[in-house]
Parts: C-alpha cells; sequence; structure tokens
C-alpha cells in the first residue's frame, strides 16, 4: 500500500480513530444496525470531502457526531419533526424520577446493583428508549459531552438536553426494577411477592 | 432556571429530588450545591436516592464499553473512502 498523504494521515489519526465513539452514537440514534451501519459510512464520507473545513485541533469526535446526528435527521426528516417533546418538562421529570427511585428503594433495588452485572439490563434498557432520549443519554453518559456540547450536536436548547436526560434517567432506573423484578432479586410492589435472591 | 439559591432550612426533599442530576453532574453553583450536601448529610432516604443514582450513572458507560466496530464494517468504511480517493 502506498504512503497516505499528509492530509489523509491527519484524517486518519483524528477521525478514524474515533470511528468506535460514532458507531456508537450512530447505533444509539438507528436501533436498526444496517442503518446506523449507512450513518457511518455517510457520515466519514462527508467528513472526508469537508476535511478542510476542520479547524487542527478541534474535537473531531464531536465534529463528527454533528455530521452523523444531521444524516440521521435528513433520513427521516418526517419523522423527527413529529417527534412529541411535550414531557420535556425537567421539573416533572425529575418528581417523577424522585418517586420511581422511592419506589424502587422500598423494594430492595438498591442492593440490585452489588448483586448482579447489570450491563446486560442497561444495554436492553438503552435500546428500548425512544431515539431522542437514548442518543442524549449516550452523548452525555457514556461519550462524556458537556450539556453543552450535546445541545450543540443535538441542535437543541441546553434545558431540552437536561430534561431529555431526566426522563432517559429515569426510564433508565424504571427499566433496572422491572429487570430485578421480573428475575425476582427484588419484591413485586404490586403483589407483595418475596424476594428470591 | 433550575438552579436557584435556597437556604438551607427551605431544602427539602423535594428540593433534592429536583436537584439530583445537575448535583450529580456537577452543574450546581456553590450556594445550591452545599445545600444538597447538607439535605444529604441530615436525610438518609435521599442520600440513598442519590447514592443509587449515582451508582446508575458510573454503571452505563462500563455497560457499552464492550462494543466493538465490526472488521467488515471498518472495512467497508475504508472502501468507501478510498474510491473518493483515501489515500490510507
Amino acid at each position: 500500500m502506498s504512503t497516505p498523504t499528509p492530509r489523509d494521515a491527519a484524517f486518519d489519526e483524528a477521525v478514524l480513530a474515533a470511528l468506535p465513539h460514532v458507531v456508537r452514537f450512530a447505533r444509539s440514534m438507528a436501533r436498526d444496525e444496517a442503518l446506523a451501519d449507512d450513518i457511518v459510512q455517510e457520515t466519514y464520507l462527508r467528513a472526508y470531502r469537508a476535511w478542510e473545513t476542520f479547524r487542527p485541533g478541534a474535537d473531531a469526535r464531536r465534529w463528527l457526531f454533528t455530521i452523523a446526528r444531521n444524516v440521521f435527521l435528513r433520513g427521516r426528516e418526517r419523522e423527527a419533526r413529529a417527534v412529541d417533546t411535550s414531557g420535556d418538562d425537567a421539573e416533572l421529570e425529575s418528581l417523577a424520577a424522585t418517586s420511581g427511585i422511592a419506589d424502587a428503594q422500598r423494594d430492595g433495588i438498591d442492593a440490585l446493583l452489588d448483586r448482579i452485572d447489570v450491563a446486560p439490563a442497561i444495554r436492553r434498557a438503552l435500546e428500548a428508549l425512544p431515539e431522542v432520549y437514548r442518543s442524549t443519554a449516550v452523548l452525555v453518559d457514556v461519550e462524556g459531552a458537556s450539556y453543552d456540547e450535546a445541545a450543540e450536536i443535538l441542535g437543541i436548547p441546553v434545558g431540552t438536553v437536561r430534561s431529555r436526560l431526566f426522563r432517559a434517567r429515569r426510564l433508565l432506573q424504571e427499566s433496572l426494577f422491572t429487570y430485578a423484578r421480573d428475575a425476582g432479586i427484588v419484591r413485586d410492589a404490586g403483589t407483595g411477592r418475596e424476594a428470591n435472591g | 432556571m433550575m438552579d436557584t439559591p435556597m437556604m438551607p432550612h427551605e431544602f427539602e426533599c423535594e428540593d433534592a429530588a429536583r436537584q439530583l442530576y445537575d448535583f450529580l453532574d456537577g452543574r450546581l453553583t456553590d450556594a445550591t450545591g452545599t445545600s444538597v450536601e447538607t439535605h444529604l448529610h441530615a436525610c438518609a432516604e435521599c442520600a440513598k436516592h442519590y447514592h443509587f443514582a449515582r451508582e446508575v450513572l458510573a454503571r452505563i458507560p462500563l455497560a457499552l464499553a464492550d462494543e466493538q466496530v465490526s472488521p467488515a464494517l471498518r472495512e467497508r468504511i475504508l472502501t468507501a473512502l478510498r474510491a473518493e480517493g483515501f489515500s490510507g
């Protein structure tokens, strides 16, 4: 294979190295793996064509996430506009979260985290989240984006990032509780069934 | 705005719930953060809430850490890039 040009070597170092992160973000937007792979490929093609616009030293991951988000939205523009965000009220979500956590603790889920590997349950719970919540949670809770960075990538206000995180995290905790209850690890609050674990 | 400083004596469980993730994400002002900390020292239930939420958040990246990029996808992207002239 020939030696890469300086341009392509720089692209390789800054952009191709971020591939695992871009794949994860694409999968957070598109449940379908084939669609996610298409988004990743299109993202990299756009990044390559626009490489001259990338500022040396800038955050390549953030740039790629923004491109990926645009690719995803273009592919489903109508659906994106139809997303119901009427529940994006952080204060309401925080109160709902309180109730959920209190229920979970009363039924013993607090011990769950120390007793079993919750990774599969977390992965399933993330997959089950609506896209707007899943992509926000993956950006902030997995990729380590700040609220401001996530807002810029997703093209939404910071307050919406905050409220979507509240809901995503609440749904995640509820899913863990359901997982524990179904596995007989914690008491079923509705029936008073005793835990097995 | 979510980050409204409050006097410690006014700070109750509902306030702690409202500040849960802002606190865990380090987004509170010193005054409100101190109010949360004071409340958590005094309220075992809220302290458990926060502990549980913190533990769940810590496990989210770990749950996705072992996701791999398939060699087939990497090759597919390289092939597409080379068709554009990429020399790597």
